[in-house]
């Protein structure tokens, strides 16, 4: 595959990817700053572990699978996210419902953070650790399922152009 | 009118032209592709509207 080909596939994945990116490093930096970032990244971690774990062990079965029922489930996945992306960027731009504001959601994760109490065990605080696992793993697992299609396609492309 | 609703409909409509797609077999799939794009789209604007709507009802009201 040539660098034309596969820049609008990087392109796309990598849009689709960052907003999620942002909202996990404003929860990160969140925990990090507040709780200490020894357990924000051993948090960070465990959920980046996690997701290649679930990658590893369910990526092969994918080939398994039917190939049109396979594009059938992640087109209809990739509609119902992109309809409900849409719905809410119209209702922002239309000023019924807020716009997303990072600075707010630092200062809601940073002041839930500070009245929790201060705890530790094994040299890491399993409330901030938590708190990262919880903010990244599920924005990293949206990222797998929106970059999927687009690396299935090439791989696709890639097999068909072989 | 939530994502919820939203994601029903969307998938009834999938489901709808599916279905046609399958009985009628002499329906083209350009025809067919676009009656589930504009769907999909009048879906949304009908959520959207309905959605904000409720949202002034609510604001008003209060």
């Amino acid at each position: 595959m040539t660098w034309v080909e596969l820049a609008p596939t990087v392109g796309a994945a990598f849009l689709a990817s960052l907003v999620e990116c942002v909202e996990a490093a404003t929860i990160v930096l969140a925990v990090g700053t507040v709780r200490g970032w020894k357990s924000a990244f051993a948090g960070t971690g465990l959920a980046l572990l996690a997701l290649v774990v679930l990658v590893v062990a369910l990526g092969p079965a994918l080939a398994q699978l039917p190939e049109q029922a396979l594009q059938l489930f992640v087109g209809l996945l990739l509609l119902l996210f992109g309809m409900r992306w849409l719905r809410k960027a119209i209702l922002r731009g239309a000023g019924i419902i807020p716009l997303h504001d990072e600075d707010a959601v630092f200062r809601s994760e940073t002041a839930n953070l500070k009245l929790a109490r201060a705890t530790e065990r094994w040299g890491v605080d399993p409330i901030a650790m938590a708190t990262a696992f919880k903010g990244v793993w599920p924005r990293s697992s949206a990222c797998s399922w929106t970059t999927a299609p687009w690396l299935w396609r090439s791989c696709c492309g890639a097999r068909q152009s072989a | 009118m939530d994502d919820g609703s939203l994601a029903l409909a969307l998938v009834l409509w999938c489901a709808a032209v599916g279905l046609i797609a399958l009985a009628v077999s002499s329906v083209p799939a350009s025809v067919l592709a676009g009656a589930l794009l504009v769907g999909c789209v009048a879906t949304l604007l009908v959520n959207v509207a309905l959605a904000a709507r409720k949202r002034w009802t609510s604001r008003l009201g209060a």
